[in-house]
């Protein structure tokens, strides 16, 4: 083949797996946005109870009311003071009790039986026994939350640890690797995917757990909008409580899984230019 | 004569099986090793080839008998591996990846990626040096394996069927390089291996070991000088030296089999 028609071929194929992504795309926005358009038509009939089922267009009204009045701003930002704190505190402690149940048998046999009976006790069962400890403060709603994270964390960075390939550690030790050495070039790096596993899982549940508490023992936050809206009879705006609530989750996931496909450059969709350096043709 | 770079005397390894029993893996194996000399092991699979090896470079402790090593001169270690597997860390870059050796040794990382940079070069692997191990193919991986090997400056490297996983005509070009490079070089190398022709090949002896419990059965001089060129695979006196070896080699698989 000549070469003007071999780099033709070359861009077509480009050309259509860059169609096909659009198209996957463009799908997965396509599919939403005629449901909202059945949602708004239904409704515009008379075909659906407006009452509970609020038309798209008004509750996008009064989102905009909300925001502009600053209600709306002041209820993330409540959520978020709970949820960020309790995340982050949650996340350190459960990946170092994880890090050293997974390297150590010892740390694995003393509290490895313990943590597996408390990790199947639901975290919000315990919101009353905190309430009690610490009365009706930010305490323990931030706890909650990082109850919630430590076990999700601990586990998924404990598994992380043991699934670190035995003849990756075989190799780090023929070639002398110990101690802080070992920990650095291997059994850290090693453990990551786990440990953003367990981000990714703890971020979904970090949410669900702060709006279960603010339903139950606050008068702020997004959680308290949408249970007030529902004492209150707004349905309406208990929907924009439910989309903040999702906007604000699908959020916080994204920047946990970019973050940790930053944190891991040497995976494939980790790298800033994937494809910049194809993979290399063997070359006798 | 001139002290061995590595010599064990009278090896013996036990070990405990996965259904409880004890298992002799190895059993009266005794070899030394002179500076400079390229020895291989051929023998059936589970023979104990590797646990020998293992024991050799000191990742294992020998149930019976000893081993002596030439100490090397710090940092450098006294043995390097290289593995079937290769066993690059995924997460440290080609460069890092052919450092590690040295890193470990406690050389600062400046020196030891000059150090690194100049075996990348020598493998055909610069222009991937800030790359990471998945973007390399199994050849240039085993590449990088064998510059992190070299890297260190190691007496004694220890090749655990070190082109087992690569495809027949990359393992052979593989092996081309490695006769080229270890001419160049003549690091002691002891090196495990399934294939009678690449024992051959790259060997100054070819030791022969017993189906399990692994014992060194018989030992071929191979005749060929150096530098060596690969085309000696296609010599009637290559030809004859693999069929002596294959007949060794058979009698151990056939009383395995029986």
């Amino acid at each position: 083949m000549s070469a003007p028609a071999d780099a033709a071929a070359a861009r077509d194929v480009a050309v259509r797996a860059r169609r096909a992504a659009w198209r996957r795309t463009a799908l997965g926005l396509a599919v939403p946005a005629g449901l909202l358009l059945a949602w708004q038509l239904a409704a515009r009939a008379g075909a659906i109870d407006t009452l509970l089922f609020p038309p798209p267009s008004r509750i996008a009204v009064r989102l905009w009311d909300l925001a502009a009045s600053g209600e709306l701003g002041t209820h993330t930002a409540a959520t978020l003071r709970r949820l960020l704190p309790g995340y982050a505190l949650g996340s350190v402690t459960g990946a170092l009790a994880g890090f050293v149940m997974g390297v150590s048998r010892t740390a694995e046999a003393a509290f490895g039986p313990l943590f597996s009976a408390l990790y199947a006790v639901p975290k919000i069962a315990t919101l009353p026994l905190l309430l009690l400890i610490f009365g009706l403060t930010e305490t323990p709603k931030v706890l909650s939350v990082a109850i919630t994270v430590f076990f999700v964390l601990q586990i998924n960075t404990a598994a992380g640890v043991r699934q670190i390939d035995p003849r990756l550690l075989e190799s780090a030790r023929s070639y002398g690797a110990s101690g802080l050495r070992l920990l650095r070039f291997v059994l850290l790096p090693g453990a990551l995917p786990g440990v953003l596993t367990g981000l990714r899982t703890a971020a979904g549940l970090g949410v669900v757990v702060v709006v279960a508490v603010e339903f139950v023992a606050s008068d702020s936050g997004l959680g308290y909008l949408i249970w007030n809206s529902w004492t209150l009879f707004q349905p309406d705006r208990m929907y924009v409580g439910l989309v903040a609530v999702a906007v604000l989750g699908a959020l916080f996931s994204a920047a946990v899984t970019l973050a940790g496909r930053r944190a891991m450059p040497w995976r494939s969709d980790g790298r800033r230019w994937p494809g910049r350096r194809a993979r290399a043709v063997e070359r006798g | 004569m001139t002290v061995p770079m590595l010599s064990a005397e009278d090896l013996g390894k036990f070990f405990l099986s996965g259904d409880g029993r004890v298992v002799r893996a190895l059993e009266g194996v005794s070899l030394t090793v002179r500076e400079g000399e390229f020895v291989c092991v051929v023998g059936p699979s589970g023979c104990g080839k590797s646990t020998l090896l293992r024991i050799l470079g000191g990742l294992e402790h020998p149930s019976s008998g000893r081993v002596e090593r030439r100490p090397g001169r710090p940092p450098v270690p006294s043995a390097s591996f290289v593995f079937q597997d290769f066993a690059v860390l995924p997460w440290l870059t080609v460069r890092s990846n052919a450092a590690f050796g040295l890193r470990m040794a406690g050389v600062r990382r400046r020196r030891a990626e000059q150090a690194a940079d100049e075996w990348l070069r020598r493998m055909d692997l610069a222009e991937f040096a800030d790359g990471y191990p998945d973007q390399l193919s199994g050849g240039m991986r085993q590449r990088l394996a064998l510059a992190r090997a070299f890297t260190t400056g190691s007496p004694v490297l220890l090749m655990d069927e070190p082109l087992g996983s690569l495809d027949p005509q990359t393992r052979r070009l593989m092996q081309e390089q490695l006769l080229t490079l270890w001419q160049e070089e003549r690091t002691t190398v002891v090196l495990v291996t399934h294939s009678i022709d690449e024992a051959i090949l790259l060997g100054d002896r070819v030791l022969v070991m017993s189906a399990r419990p692994g014992r060194l059965t018989d030992e071929f001089a191979v005749p060929f000088p150096r530098p060596r060129d690969p085309g000696i695979q296609d010599s009637p006196e290559f030809g004859r030296l693999r069929a002596r070896v294959w007949d060794e080699l058979r009698g151990q698989l056939t009383v395995h089999a029986r």
